[in-house]
């Protein structure tokens, strides 16, 4: 149950922290620093899927010593992140509701 | 040891070719990311047990390339219920197809054992149920690409009044008729115009021959009604026109004498009777299917069609 609740808001966490470039190592930090802990078995293969679906874009950078891909959030993943945040907004004002009236 | 390469290698073993090497390279990126954060924090190589715990903790190959490889269902999701009662109505009119089969040509033909052919019904069951998936794959693919069911327009719906076949029904019908087919394949025969046309003289096989070309033209039919249920005119004339077909077939049929069977000398005078009785019973079931048909779309009846 709460790995449905926690897949739910996945995309929505990698598309807001995915405002700023980041790579796949850096946005897993990030994404645990803001209390959101993933597999990277599971996040890197979602970035990926994001960006096939248009929501992110990436480059191959050297630095370092080593490649490392960067990903950003593309135009339309900014306007998918808004409506996400709209739902998620809704949802949180619901769920709200519902758990006040058991309180 | 290169525990890293040998954890790429084999996680890219199992990646659709596409996009291989791009994860591949960025997938070996992220774990020397990883094992140079762990060595920085402690300030000293990884071991071997630590590096092989930490390829452990990111996954096995077969896991984590399934998650680069999206969708990983075979059917999807939405057609499941469909597919699953379609199959079960496959296998168990195969099963009774074959039985039949059995029966009959032990009391018609020769004496048969009860594994005879059994072989080759076993394979032809199990090729039609890989492509009954295969086109459950493929259909369930272009509604969820083009969103389908998503752009669904509720004024396609058929009206209340009009005559649709349940999904169980249209389901049990179609493989039944699938069933038959693959029973009728198990006659031996060369699938020939002279045979057809009844100018090799055998009446059985010219039978099979039309019995099979009337499933062909059936199964679509049912196949079609299990998604959209409503009897449209177009269903309508392609049972008729697989009756009128058959009726011809029986018509060519009927010129034929009853062959004599040397194997089963027994049956001869029993198929001399009952081939021209089944013939003439079959020839009717068409005509009353046609007239009812008929008689459904409205025509020479005063009767106000059921619209489409």
């Amino acid at each position: 149950m709460r790995g449905e609740l926690r897949r739910g808001m996945l995309v929505l966490a990698v598309l807001s922290a995915l405002r700023e470039e980041q790579y796949g190592y850096s946005l897993r930090k990030v994404l645990m620093e803001a209390g959101i802990d993933i597999e990277e078995g599971t996040l890197y293969p979602l970035i990926r899927r994001l960006e096939a679906f248009g929501l992110l874009s990436s480059r191959w950078t050297e630095g370092e010593g080593r490649r490392r891909r960067y990903y950003k959030i593309s135009p339309e993943g900014e306007e998918t992140r808004g409506i996400l945040l709209n739902d998620w907004d809704a949802l949180g004002a619901s769920i709200a509701k519902l758990t006040g009236d058991d309180a | 040891m290169n525990w890293l390469g040998r954890y790429v290698k084999e996680v890219a073993r199992y990646l659709p070719g596409r996009n291989r090497n791009d994860v591949a390279e960025e997938l070996q990126s992220l774990l020397d990311e990883k094992i140079a954060d762990r060595e920085a924090s402690l300030e000293r190589e990884l071991t071997d047990d630590e590096m092989v715990e930490l390829i452990r903790s990111f996954g096995h190959p077969l896991k984590v390339a399934a998650n680069y490889s999206g969708s990983n269902e075979l059917v999807s999701r939405d057609l499941y219920p469909l597919y699953l009662l379609v199959t079960r109505y496959f296998v168990v009119s195969s099963i009774a197809a074959y039985l039949l089969f059995v029966v009959w040509r032990n009391l018609v033909v020769e004496p048969t054992f009860p594994g005879y052919q059994l072989g080759v019904a076993f394979n032809f069951t199990f090729a039609w149920i890989g492509i009954i998936t295969v086109i459950f794959h493929y259909v369930g693919r272009h509604i969820e690409s083009q969103h389908l069911l998503e752009r669904w327009n509720p004024r396609t719906l058929p009206p209340a009044e009009s005559e649709t076949l349940p999904i169980a029904a249209s389901a049990f019908v179609g493989m039944l008729v699938l069933g038959w087919f693959v029973a009728l394949n198990l006659v031996p025969m060369d699938h020939s115009l002279d045979l057809l046309l009844g100018r090799e003289g055998n009446l059985i096989l010219t039978f099979v021959f039309w019995l099979k070309i009337q499933a062909v033209m059936v199964f679509p039919v049912y196949f079609l009604l299990m998604f959209m249920p409503a009897w449209t005119t177009g269903k309508r004339l392609t049972i008729i026109a697989s009756d009128v077909a058959m009726l011809f077939g029986l018509g060519i049929c009927m010129t034929l004498e009853t062959p004599a069977l040397p194997a089963n000398p027994g049956t001869s005078s029993w198929l001399a009777v009952t081939a021209p009785l089944i013939l003439s019973a079959w020839m009717l079931g068409n005509v009353i299917d046609i007239a009812h048909h008929i008689r459904r779309m409205g025509l020479f009846t005063s009767q106000v069609p059921i619209v489409d």
